[in-house]
């Protein structure tokens, strides 16, 4: 059970963010975050993991208050939050393997970082992991050579090296065409679904939404406006959401 | 539309004043620099141009054999009555020779020598031979392009004689082969001095930069922040740990030094320590303990982990005293190559040079992490008055300490008079300043402590990046003799510097997105920094380095006119003695050494990244 208390962001230079947020996510459950561009959705999603530094409110995971752990002890605790991006953020002149292996970061002694070393369980999960998302055959090459698609199952494969309980994801899919984002979407359901990880995912289209999550959080202007099932989106809910101009598409 | 609405005359005005404003400027600009036009067209000035121009562009860079012959003439002095009239010549002759206005004169009476047929503008040294045989310069003259000078003098006194003495002129003809000028050879010795001074002080740089580059990354240093009372604790424990790691490890080269006599001794104690490090640190590292989780046999690894840094550093010890020795005896049996020995004995006394330093900063960092700990160990008590008057202690301790060191480093600047008095004011003003810092900060608050450390850094780069090495050579010429040397010392930490501050920029420009990924782990900034800084910016900092090194190239051609050797040392001499034809070797020197080096950093620039 992962519970937001009155979150706020407040970044520097005076733009709130996020308006004293409120909301409860249970273990295992597909949770999508949908709002207009500029409505806090990153924010509220780097919060959770502390990549962003929330200006106050609580992240109450398991008991334990995140947003208020020093940063040398939150550090053990975002091994069990992995994040996907929408730019997939892959150290682009690293190997695959490298990139996939660095999931396993937290969990090493630091001093072996130096030598580039990881143990051979490391190294035979790495694959493992490549292999569940079909690209198992790219582990030497660098991640610059793959397609946008490929490197998002990889940046999926290495957020799961970390073994997860919780996967962020900030609109994974928003820079693919269509069928590869309902490729890495079923990943992510199979994750959800087989290993009981709880999902937070930022969407921007409404079908996806449908189709893949338990739940729908919407943000507008950093406000929770909407905290329901996806089916109760009505088209009255939709214009709340996404303001009076808006036109339904899909 | 907007424009159009201001009035032309307004817009105009405008545009007088910015013109009337810029020629001022120009004005003040030429009195300033004291332009002289007169100066430029001044004949003698023009004459002397001409001159250096003229030798610039015929450089020193071979040189003929030559042979000295000798014009002479005759002449009677004093002038007894029974005229002599001097040797005959043939006018029509093409070889060299001499005329006097008279043949037959009194010592002091003005005469003229006239010289036909020489080389065009040679200088000629005519000289007075009596019959004993001193010679006598009469004065010098330039012949002009026909080969032909006239020398205004006088018949020197107290040189009588009742023989006709001597006239004659020295002039030098070329014969032989074309040989490599020794001016040639220098400036060839020279430019290979350059070239290693330019890369010996790239290398140093790189190696310093390098590390120091991170501590100066925007992006990277504010990630980094710690508890207060954790900060109070690391200036405590900092000092000690340097403190403690310098001192017990100059013991150490000091007793081990004592004992190693034989280089063989030393070398197998040193295979022997090497294969006991690195069991130790398999044993270390194999482990695993994973951070955060509590391990049970914390004692046993913190013994271990002791053992292995002991027992690296006496391998280093020995590592040195092995270097040192075989150097030695490499140099005694090499002949030719004994600089190869000489190589390995300075590499090994480097090592034992900055081990204690090294040491001393690892355990400073050692001990430093153990008041991570502590700290966290304190903040997990309950009571809060117990937290808050430890950390006021702490850091009253802290600041008094910081302050103290400081007023000494002072103190080794300026010798203050009265060091006991006003060591208790500093350690009285130290406490002060931890004390109302206790006060204000909560024991727990988070002080983005790598900001101090980004300012400072960057502070001390700016600094030494303004002093050119020019000036910086300076002071390293008073300390090791003028040469090469100083030369590498001070481009090396100019480039420290220089290199420090563009590769920190670097840092500051890579891309975001993968370094917040790699945080989003749960890597620390250690991991962060070597699994998403460095592989973004390996192909700028080869890029940069190799640019530097151009740079280096430059500056250690023109190093040498403040005493740094290579070969503008070379260069400033010939100037100084008005040598402009060797002087214009080194010219050329410079100048494709210089381009060559653009060519080839541009093409392996071109080639890695
Ligand atoms: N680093 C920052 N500094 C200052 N303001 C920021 C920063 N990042 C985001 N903001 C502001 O915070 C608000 C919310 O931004 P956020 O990125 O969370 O929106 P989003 O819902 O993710 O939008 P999008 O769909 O475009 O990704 C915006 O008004 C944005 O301008
Ligand atoms: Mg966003």
């Amino acid at each position: 059970m992962l519970e937001i208390k009155e979150l706020s962001k407040i970044y520097t230079g005076g733009t709130q963010a996020l308006k004293e947020i409120s909301f409860n996510v249970p273990k295992g459950q597909f949770l999508a975050v949908i709002g207009l561009s500029g409505s806090g959705k990153s924010t509220l999603l780097r919060c959770i993991n502390r990549l962003i530094e929330p200006t106050k409110g609580q992240i109450i995971w398991n008991g334990i208050d995140l947003a208020a752990l020093p940063e040398n002890e939150m550090r053990l605790y975002r091994r069990k939050i992995g994040m996907v991006f929408q730019s997939f953020n892959l150290v682009l002149r690293s190997s695959v393997l490298t990139n996939v292996l660095s999931g396993r970061l937290g969990y090493i002694n630091p001093a072996w970082s130096f030598l580039n070393r990881f143990s051979k369980q490391d190294y035979l999960d790495a694959m493992k992991q490549l292999e569940r998302v079909g690209i198992a055959d790219k582990a030497n090459q660098r991640a610059d050579e793959l397609s946008g698609g490929q490197q998002q199952r990889v940046s999926i494969a290495r957020a799961m090296m970390q073994n997860p309980e919780i996967m962020l994801a900030d609109e994974p899919v928003a820079s693919l065409d269509p069928v590869l984002a309902h490729s890495i979407m079923q990943y992510l359901d199979k994750i959800n679904k087989e290993f009981g990880v709880t999902v937070i995912c930022s969407l921007h289209f409404l079908d996806l939404v449908h189709r893949y999550a338990d739940r729908v959080v919407a943000l507008n202007d950093g406000y929770v406006v909407f905290d329901g099932v996806p089916s109760e989106i009505n088209d009255v809910k939709f214009k709340e959401i996404y303001g009076r101009d808006a036109e339904r598409v899909g | 539309m907007k424009k159009d609405s201001k009035s032309p005359f307004l817009h105009s005005m405008k545009v007088a004043i910015i013109i009337i404003g810029l020629i001022i400027l120009y004005a003040i600009g030429f009195s300033v620099t004291k332009v002289n036009l007169e100066e430029t067209k001044s004949e003698i000035r023009q004459k002397q141009l001409i001159r250096i121009i003229r030798a610039l562009v015929q450089p020193d860079l071979f040189s003929y054999d030559t042979v000295d012959t000798f014009i002479q003439t005759k002449i009677l002095a004093p002038c007894t009555g029974n005229a002599y009239s001097g040797i005959a010549v043939d006018p029509s002759n093409s070889a060299p020779y001499l005329t006097l206005s008279t043949y037959c004169s009194n010592p002091g009476d003005p005469i003229t020598v006239e010289g036909f047929n020489f080389e065009a503008s040679e200088q000629m040294f005519v000289q007075f031979i009596p019959p004993n045989g001193v010679k006598l310069t009469l004065g010098q003259a330039v012949t002009d392009d026909t080969g032909h000078f006239t020398l205004d003098t006088k018949i020197p006194k107290n040189r009588e004689s009742e023989q006709p003495q001597t006239i004659q002129v020295k002039t030098s003809v070329y014969a032989g082969n074309l040989k490599i000028s020794g001016t040639l050879k220098d400036t060839w010795n020279k430019i290979v001095e350059t070239l290693f001074l330019a890369l010996l002080s790239t290398t140093v740089g790189f190696v310093f930069a390098l590390p120091l580059s991170f501590f100066a990354a925007k992006n990277l240093m504010e990630r980094l922040k710690t508890d207060f009372m954790n900060i109070s604790l690391t200036l405590i424990l900092f000092p000690i740990g340097f403190y403690l790691g310098l001192k017990i490890v100059q013991i150490m080269i000091r007793s081990i030094s004592g004992l190693t006599i034989s280089p063989v001794i030393a070398a197998v104690g040193c295979i022997l320590f090497a294969l006991l490090t690195f069991l130790l640190l398999r044993q270390l590292l194999s482990s695993q303990s994973i951070p955060g989780e509590h391990d049970t046999k914390g004692f046993k690894s913190t013994l271990a982990k002791i053992a292995a840094g002991i027992s690296i550093i006496v391998f280093c010890i020995l590592l040195s005293e092995v270097f040192i020795l075989a150097g030695d005896s490499l140099a005694k049996s090499l002949g030719a190559f004994a600089f190869l020995g000489e190589f390995v004995r300075d590499v090994g006394e480097i090592l034992e040079m900055v081990l204690p330093l090294g040491a001393g900063i690892a355990v400073s960092f050692i001990i430093g992490s153990l008041g991570g700990k502590i700290s966290k160990r304190i903040l997990a008590e309950q009571s809060a008055w117990f937290k808050k008057v430890i950390s006021i202690i702490l850091s009253v301790a802290a600041f008094a300490g910081l302050c103290l060191l400081l007023m000494n480093a002072l103190n080794f600047l300026y010798e203050f008079k009265k060091m006991r008095e006003i060591n208790v004011y500093t350690g009285i003003i130290g406490g002060l300043i931890g004390l109302v810092l206790g006060l204000v900060f909560k024991p727990n608050y988070e002080i983005r402590i790598g900001n101090v450390i980004y300012f400072i850094t960057r502070s001390v780069f700016n600094i030494l990046r303004s002093i050119e090495s020019l000036v910086m050579v300076i002071v390293f010429v008073v300390w090791v003799g003028i040469g090469p040397f100083a030369g590498s010392l001070a481009l090396a930490l100019h480039t420290i510097a220089a290199l420090g501050k563009m590769y920190s920029e670097q840092v500051e420009n890579i891309s975001e997105g993968p370094l917040e990924a790699i945080q989003a782990t749960g890597a620390n900034l250690v991991q962060q920094v070597v699994y998403a800084v460095i592989p973004q910016i390996i192909p700028p900092y080869i890029a940069f380095t190799l640019y530097r090194w151009d740079q280096n190239v430059r500056m250690s051609t023109i190093i040498g006119f403040a005493g740094g050797g290579g070969i503008g040392f070379l260069l400033q001499q010939n100037i100084n003695l008005l040598n402009y034809r060797a002087a214009s070797v080194q010219m050329i020197a410079i100048a494709v050494v210089v381009s060559l080096m653009d060519y080839l950093s541009g093409y392996v620039r071109n080639k890695i990244v």
